[in-house]
């Protein structure tokens, strides 16, 4: 991970965090790891890090497994920056293809866990601005509902139907295409 | 669970154990904007909460498959009742209703649109369709698509090119205004571009007949990776530097007497992929690459 830069880079990258979960657990982390949250990266830039990052939202499961996100793709953002210089270099754009599927791999690995934990990730990454698990995670509950029917997605998700049947037809009527 | 029956109108949302209701409104939006408009767009039957989260949900993809014969009037009715930014908009005109989109390129504008893709079905002679200038206040586009006859005016000044494109694809395209310098402005003042594909275009010079001896225009595009004409009239491009360029496919006939191939075959010399094909001067060609 300690690629190219200056030795300032490397001091900054070698620069260790402490993240302290709700429950009081403390993880030392990487600056590089930490800052793929920009809620941290702010705290950071301002200074007052000192003693610790309480994340009083966040329990240590799910702190534990936004960790194990960050300092994988904490390395990706660091080989990427390392190969922008030799982009035309054929033989480094192969190694970050199979750096790209091995990511994806890990994503997908990453997302095989129960729908509380899902959306407690989700939490966390909304919480700590962290954009790639944002996104990953709202996917992947996409992707639950995606072909569904409301009946469906009600059911799946013990969501309850407050509309009454007249505001029900209204919606399905004003936009029956989508129902069809 | 089961779903519970009906309450009546005047009783305000229950609070539920539903696990997604736990979520703030914001993340149910940017769930809803992962899906396709279709799901998107049904989830409003879902419950009170989410009735409304589609139209609010940024980045929505309002993408309809081409030749579905989609009613244009559904897309002009989910266009305005989009309030977030849009990330795509993806529609197949029939000649009926290319003025419609004259009404939605605006809005998409002012709803920060990435991706436009508009092919105007079958448009030629007098249904091709001259496009509103709004196009050129996109400004956040990084993909335009444009195909089946349309019209390109001449752009309001200082706004040529799209800062952000990345990806252009004109496929029988005009370009009545300002000729090739309207096609080079758009291309050197889209300074990330990294794919161009054109196909079947057509110019007018001096707002006159249109014509196949062109001026000379150049391509200038520091990012290009890939290049993609298919022309059977050479309407005078030239290339110079490209020195990002990965993949060139150039398809013309009519070249004028005396092209230079040679220097053309110079410029891509760093190419990985490379296909020129041209019927009438093959020979020519390889003589002088000998």
């Amino acid at each position: 991970m300690a690629s190219a830069g200056s030795g300032d880079e490397k001091a900054a990258a070698a620069a260790m965090i402490t993240l302290i979960s709700s429950d009081n657990e403390k993880f030392e982390v990487t600056e590089a790891t930490a800052t793929l949250s920009q809620t941290i990266r702010h705290m950071i830039e301002d200074g007052c890090t000192d003693g610790g990052v309480p994340l009083p939202n966040v329990t240590s499961k799910i702190l534990a497994r936004v960790i194990e996100y960050c300092k994988k793709h904490a390395t990706a953002a660091a080989g990427e920056e390392g190969s922008s210089s030799s982009f035309s270099d054929a033989a480094f754009l192969e190694v970050d293809r199979a750096f790209l599927e091995e990511l994806e791999e890990f994503d997908d690995a990453f997302l095989e866990v129960d729908r509380a934990t899902l959306f407690d990730l989700i939490l966390a990454a909304n919480y700590l601005d962290i954009k790639g698990l944002l996104n990953l995670t709202c996917q992947k509950v996409a992707d639950s509902v995606k072909g569904k029917t409301p009946e469906q997605i009600r059911e799946m998700y013990n969501i309850v139907n407050d509309l009454t049947p007249e505001e029900e037809a209204e919606i399905r009527r004003e936009t029956q295409w989508a129902f069809e | 669970m089961e779903v519970s029956p009906p309450r009546g109108k005047s009783r305000p949302p229950l609070p539920s154990a539903s696990i997604v209701d736990s979520l703030p409104p914001e993340i149910l939006e940017k769930i809803v904007s992962h899906l396709p408009l279709r799901d998107a767009v049904r989830t409003s039957a879902i419950s009170r909460a989410w009735r409304r989260l589609w139209e609010s949900a940024p980045g929505l993809a309002l993408e309809w498959d081409w030749g579905a014969d989609t009613d244009p009037a559904v897309a002009g009715a989910v266009l305005a009742r989009c309030s977030a930014p849009v990330r795509s908009f993806c529609f197949d005109l029939l000649v009926e209703s290319f003025w419609r989109s004259d009404d939605w390129v605006p809005l998409l504008a002012a709803k920060g649109v990435q991706i436009l893709k508009l092919n105007f079905s079958g448009g030629a002679g007098i249904d091709i369709h001259y496009m509103d200038a709004s196009i050129f206040s996109c400004r956040g586009l990084t993909c335009l698509h444009l195909s089946g006859g349309c019209e390109i005016p001449a752009a309001p000044s200082g706004l040529a090119g799209f800062p952000k494109l990345t990806c252009l694809s004109l496929r029988k395209v005009g370009f009545p205004d300002n000729g090739v310098r309207g096609l080079e402005a758009l291309i050197a003042e889209s300074p990330l571009l990294e794919v161009l594909r054109l196909g079947e275009l057509w110019f007018t010079q001096d707002g006159g007949e249109y014509d196949h001896s062109f001026e000379q225009w150049t391509i200038q595009a520091p990012n290009l990776r890939i290049l993609s004409i298919t022309s059977y009239y050479y309407y005078g491009w030239q290339i110079e530097e490209l020195p990002s360029i990965k993949e060139v496919e150039i398809t013309s006939s009519d070249y004028p007497t005396g092209y230079d191939f040679v220097k053309l075959i110079t410029r891509f010399a760093r190419v990985k992929e490379l296909s020129l094909k041209c019927r009438s001067c093959r020979v020519a060609i390889l003589r002088k690459l000998k």
